[in-house]
C-alpha cells in the first residue's frame, strides 16, 4: 500500500480558486449519510433512519490564512448556501493519482486559534452536500499556453489505478473459446473487457486484453482456442461500464479569446473517442462537472484547444462509477 | 468493397496510413513521445461520416457497441 505523506496534498480547489492554506497542519475528508430521529413515544431505544442525504466535510486544521492571498474565504464567505465545485487532490499532483471532487451546497465555517506569544492560526470547515466522486487525475494543474494533449505518453491507463480490484484466476481450460475459473466470484458482466497477466502454460497465450463473456459467477470465457490449458493469473478490468464524472478547474485564465477541454478515451489506446466536452472557457477562475453514462475505456486523455494567445492555468480529472 | 463503415454516434479520432503503421509499431500512442506524436496525421470522425479506414482493432470493438454501423456501398461505388 502506498503511503502519502503532508508534502503530498496536491490542491484544494473551490471553483477555480485554491483555498489551501500556509502550513497547514491537518487535511481531513470526511463524508457521512444524514439521519433524522425517528423514535417516539414508548420506545425504549433511540431510533435513526437514513434520509437519503450524504454530507462531506473538509477540515485545514491549525493554518496560515494570509488576507492578502487568500481573499477567496472572504468572498466565499460572503455567499454561503450556493452550489460549487471542490477538488482536493492527497496523492500529490500527479497524473494517474487520485482526488476528491465534489458538486453541491458549500459552506465554510472559521474557528480562530489566538494564543498568547504565538501566531494567531484558525480551523476552517467546508461542509458539502450534494454529489461526491473519487477518481484519478487525466491533467495535473499546470499552465498552458498552446493547443496540446496528453494522448502521448502521459494518458491514465485503468488497468494501473491502485483502486482496482485484481482478481485471481485459478485455471483455464482446453476449449473454443477457452473458459477461465477463478476462485472468488469474478464481478463480471458479458462484454466486459478485461486485462489478463500471468497465465503460465496457456498455448497458445490468454494473457493480454481480451472480451469476457459471463458463464457464472466463478466463470467466463474469452475467445481464445487454447490447445494447452492454463494455469494461475491474475485479471483487472480494462474498461467500466457506469459511466463517470469529469471535473475541470481553471484557476487562472488570461489572453486567451476562448478554451475548450475534452477528455477522450480509448481502448486500444490508437483510436480516442470524444467522452466529455467541457463548455467553452473565456474567463477565470471557473470549474465544471460534467457526467457521462456509459462505457468508459482503458486510456483517458485530455485535449486542449486554445483561441487566441494568453495562458491558462487547469487541471482535470475523471471519476469512473 | 461492398460495404462500409459509417459512424452512429459520438466522434472518434485515429491515425491513418503511414501514421497508423507507427503508432502501432510504438505500440500504441502512449508509447510515442509529444513530438512525434505531432508529427501524426490524424483523421476525425463524427456522426453519418465514413470511417472505413479506423484502425480494425477499434473497428471491432466499436461496432460490437453500435458506436459505428457497417452499411452497404451505393451500387456505383461497388
Amino acid at each position: 500500500m502506498a503511503l502519502y505523506g503532508s508534502a503530498n496534498i496536491g490542491f484544494f480547489l473551490v471553483d477555480g480558486r485554491s483555498v489551501l492554506a500556509a502550513k497547514l497542519q491537518g487535511l481531513t475528508e470526511k463524508q457521512a449519510s444524514a439521519q433524522a430521529r425517528t423514535d417516539g413515544l414508548g420506545d425504549t431505544w433511540e431510533e435513526h433512519t437514513p434520509t437519503g442525504m450524504r454530507v462531506a466535510t473538509l477540515t485545514q486544521d491549525g493554518a496560515f490564512f494570509d488576507a492578502g492571498t487568500l481573499l477567496t474565504h472572504e468572498l466565499f464567505r460572503a455567499s454561503q448556501g450556493t452550489s460549487r465545485v471542490v477538488c482536493v487532490a492527497f496523492q500529490g499532483n500527479t497524473r494517474g493519482k487520485r482526488f476528491v471532487g465534489y458538486d453541491g451546497v458549500y459552506a465554510n465555517a472559521y474557528a480562530v486559534q489566538a494564543a498568547l506569544g504565538g501566531l494567531t492560526k484558525a480551523d476552517v470547515t467546508y461542509t458539502i452536500t450534494g454529489a461526491r466522486d473519487e477518481g484519478q487525475i487525466v491533467q495535473p494543474l499546470a499552465v498552458q499556453t498552446v493547443d496540446w494533449n496528453t494522448e502521448s505518453a502521459s494518458e491514465v491507463d485503468y488497468t494501473l489505478d491502485p483502486s482496482q480490484l485484481v482478481i485471481p484466476i485459478t485455471s483455464n481450460t482446453v476449449a473454443n473459446p477457452t473458459v477461465v475459473t477463478t476462485p472468488v466470484p469474478h464481478g463480471l458482466t458479458s462484454a466486459d473487457i478485461i486485462l489478463i497477466a500471468g497465465v503460465a502454460t496457456s498455448s497458445p497465450t490468454i494473457n493480454g486484453q481480451r472480451v469476457a463473456t459471463v458463464i457464472s459467477a466463478t466463470t467466463f470465457s474469452v475467445p481464445v482456442d487454447v490447445t494447452v490449458a492454463g494455469t494461475g493469473g491474475t485479471f483487472v478490468k480494462a474498461n467500466s461500464t457506469g459511466g463517470g464524472v469529469g471535473f475541470q478547474q481553471i484557476t487562472a485564465f488570461s489572453g486567451f479569446t476562448g478554451f475548450v477541454g475534452t477528455l477522450r478515451d480509448s481502448t486500444d489506446d490508437v483510436t480516442y473517442a470524444a467522452l466529455i466536452a467541457f463548455s467553452n472557457v473565456t474567463s477565470g477562475p471557473g470549474a465544471e462537472r460534467s457526467t457521462v453514462a456509459g462505457v468508459v475505456d482503458r486510456y483517458l486523455a485530455f485535449d486542449g484547444n486554445v483561441t487566441g494567445s494568453g495562458s491558462l492555468t487547469i487541471c482535470v480529472g475523471f471519476a469512473r462509477r | 468493397m461492398t460495404t462500409k463503415l459509417v459512424v452512429v454516434s459520438g466522434s472518434y479520432r485515429y491515425p491513418v496510413g503511414a501514421s497508423l503503421a507507427a503508432v502501432l509499431k510504438a505500440g500504441g500512442l502512449s508509447q510515442m513521445s509529444t513530438d512525434a506524436r505531432a508529427a501524426l496525421v490524424l483523421r476525425e470522425v463524427g456522426p453519418g461520416d465514413d470511417c472505413s479506414d479506423m484502425p480494425a482493432s477499434s473497428a471491432a470493438v466499436y461496432l460490437g457497441r453500435g458506436d459505428i454501423a457497417r452499411v452497404p456501398l451505393p451500387k456505383e461505388q461497388d
